[in-house]
């Protein structure tokens, strides 16, 4: 069976997918915690979301909520997904197209409301807590991005459930949503008292919303602890490549990013302001010996500080006036002439820039 | 100027298409030519056309949703319950559409008629001889409809996304709320094409009708087969109740066509 937390959630995920895919990891989360299940698609991130939730059926080890044995394959004991108390912001949101919005959210309520009405008038006091009242009539359709999370964490929480999963809140919205939507979960999810499981394939949404990170990588964990800590130290091969990614905090406003030195960042999203935290893969980033002319928005002189060979591939580092990382064939360090020491310019087209509220 | 206008067909696709629509209003275009205008009002308002619209009406839409009430369940497990011997079954489900009307219809004499292997039980038991009645026509209505509505149903489940489905299972909606606040509702047009489908099959029946039921005016003579016995003995007649039955489901196509092609 599984562990002792007796207050939170403690798994032990064993599935067998007709696929021949097997997950097998385990996962505890205690109250008011939030753990992210941080993995590269077909990790089994899904599966074990519908695993927890009751839609795929365990074929070993367990799942306890609170205490509460949901399913155990070894004693038998399976709780089915509508008698769970389970919230969850499905990927895609998932809201019925043909219910509008108040619709969805009394949906959720209805299993636990005494009628109908009952489960309505509730709906809408919900929407108001959400702000959402405004767009109670509309169709999931009419929707934006940001509104369809927002109304999906409605429902989710509406019922009232001992457990939130949250299925990549973040990564399908377009900058400035996610920013609202960020600020959004931070304000819901305080209010939240049990535990929460973050399903994502994006480190940084990971380190913005999540306390711990569990791994996952082919149906097993790989590494788990706090964000900071996979990234300083990574694991894997998968891990090492996101915690080899140009982590950057700066202000942004007007299609502009101050990282605090060195020339100000151009990004594509000209909408995105305040806070923000880049991302800029080490491979986005190219090297020039002369200051290049091409589309190019971002370039600006530097010099090499250290130079790191791994297999075919170099590490190229710079302090000033931006730390940054640059991943390049050793071909192109030994034709170039790069050393430690060398004068270049750095170039990053806007495009490569990835920016998430911070 | 040839941008954002409608895109011009292939010139060798002209020729086919021409060739098709005279093919499908030619036809229509002759009824009208030939149809007796003058004494129209007398011959429809007689009892044969009346009876016969009025039997086709109620024998028809009966079928459909007799057709939605048995088909909608068995596309549903078609189409989700993995069960020995289910390709048997949707074959036996679907026969009926290739099958010829007449076959069927003596099918269902040998199994629903007094003598029948289970019409002589449903006889010594209830008194109900099904052959030769409005029930008779209904049973060979359903028997020759329903496929069509199961084939467009169990498509329309195949094709919808099951996250749905669990989503609103993970919301404490046991499986048959789920079935009739989410599934059903998200097949509906589906279910509704399925249906109109079903019924226009039913409207035109004609050979499992006139095998298993009989052609008796007034109790089991429906529009076609009105139609053809008036090809005997008054042409005019039957060309009235062609028109009649052109008519009724043109009303029908162009009444729901908003609802299942879209606008246009």
């Amino acid at each position: 069976m599984v562990g002792a937390i007796v207050s939170g959630l403690s798994a032990q995920l064993h599935v067998e997918r007709p696929s021949g895919f097997v997950l097998d990891i385990a996962l505890e989360a205690e109250a008011g915690t939030t753990v992210a299940l941080l993995g590269p698609n077909g990790a089994g991130k899904s599966t074990s979301l519908w695993a927890l939730a009751g839609v795929i059926a365990l074929a070993g080890g367990g799942i306890s909520l609170d205490g509460r044995v949901l399913d155990d394959p070894a004693s038998g004991v399976f709780v089915p997904p509508e008698d769970r108390r389970i919230g969850a912001l499905f990927q895609d949101v998932l809201l019925f197209p043909h219910l509008d919005v108040a619709g969805n959210v009394a949906f959720a309520l209805r299993a636990r409301a005494s009628s109908q009405r009952a489960a309505d008038r509730e709906a809408h006091e919900w929407l108001d807590r959400f702000e959402l009242s405004d767009l109670a009539a509309m169709r999931p359709a009419e929707l934006s991005g940001g509104q369809a999370q927002r109304v999906g964490l409605a429902r989710a929480l509406a019922a009232g459930p001992d457990l939130l999963l949250l299925d990549e809140p973040l990564s399908a919205l377009d900058v400035g949503s996610r920013a609202r939507v960020r600020r959004m979960l931070a304000e819901h999810l305080s209010g939240f008292a049990g535990p929460r499981i973050l399903i994502t394939h994006d480190p940084a949404e990971a380190a913005l919303l999540a306390d711990r990170v569990v791994v996952v990588e082919a149906g097993t964990v790989t590494q788990t602890g706090t964000p900071e800590q996979i990234l300083r130290a990574p694991r894997t091969a998968y891990t090492a490549d996101l915690a080899g990614l140009n982590l950057l905090t700066g202000a942004a406003g007007g299609g502009m990013i101050d990282v605090g030195a060195g020339p100000g960042l151009q990004v594509a999203d000209r909408s995105v302001a305040g806070e923000v935290l880049v991302t800029i893969h080490p491979r986005a980033v190219s090297i020039h010996p002369s200051r290049p002319t091409g589309s190019a928005r971002n370039t600006w002189p530097s010099t090499i500080t250290s130079i790191e060979t791994l297999g075919n591939l170099c590490r190229v580092q710079f302090e000033h006036p931006i730390p940054l990382t640059a991943e390049i064939t050793v071909e192109a360090q030994r034709s170039l002439g790069l050393e430690p020491g060398t004068r270049v310019w750095v170039a990053i087209k806007a495009t490569e820039i990835e920016v998430l509220p911070g | 100027m040839t941008r954002g206008r409608s895109p011009r067909p292939p010139s060798a696709l002209i020729p086919f298409a021409v060739f098709g629509v005279l093919l499908f209003s030619v036809p229509l275009i002759g009824l009208l030519v030939r149809a007796p205008w003058s004494r129209l009002g007398t011959v429809l308002s007689g009892p044969v056309v009346t009876q016969a619209l009025r039997l086709s009406l109620i024998s028809s839409v009966a079928a459909a949703l007799i057709a939605a009430a048995i088909g909608v369940p068995m596309a549903w497990i078609l189409a989700r319950v993995e069960f020995p011997g289910r390709a048997l079954v949707r074959g036996l489900v679907m026969l009926p559409m290739v099958l010829p009307p007449v076959v069927g219809g003596t099918a269902l004499l040998y199994a629903f008629g007094r003598r029948g292997l289970v019409g002589e039980a449903l006889y010594q038991a209830t008194g109900i001889v099904l052959p030769f009645s409005l029930w008779g026509v209904v049973l060979a209505n359903v028997f020759i409809a329903t496929p069509f509505l199961v084939l467009t149903v169990e498509g329309a489940l195949r094709n919808l996304d099951p996250r749905y489905e669990s989503a609103a299972a993970v919301m404490g909606a046991g499986r048959w709320r789920v079935f009739r606040r989410v599934t059903l509702p998200m097949i509906g047009p589906s279910l509704a094409a399925g249906a109109l489908l079903a019924w226009a099959r039913a409207l035109g029946e004609f050979g499992a009708t006139i095998t298993f039921a009989g052609s008796l005016q007034g109790r089991t003579q429906t529009m076609p087969l009105a139609v053809f016995v008036a090809l005997e003995q008054d042409r005019d007649v039957a060309i009235a109740l062609s028109l009649v039955l052109v008519a009724v489901s043109l009303a029908v196509l162009v009444a729901l066509r908003n609802r299942w092609w879209g606008p246009s």
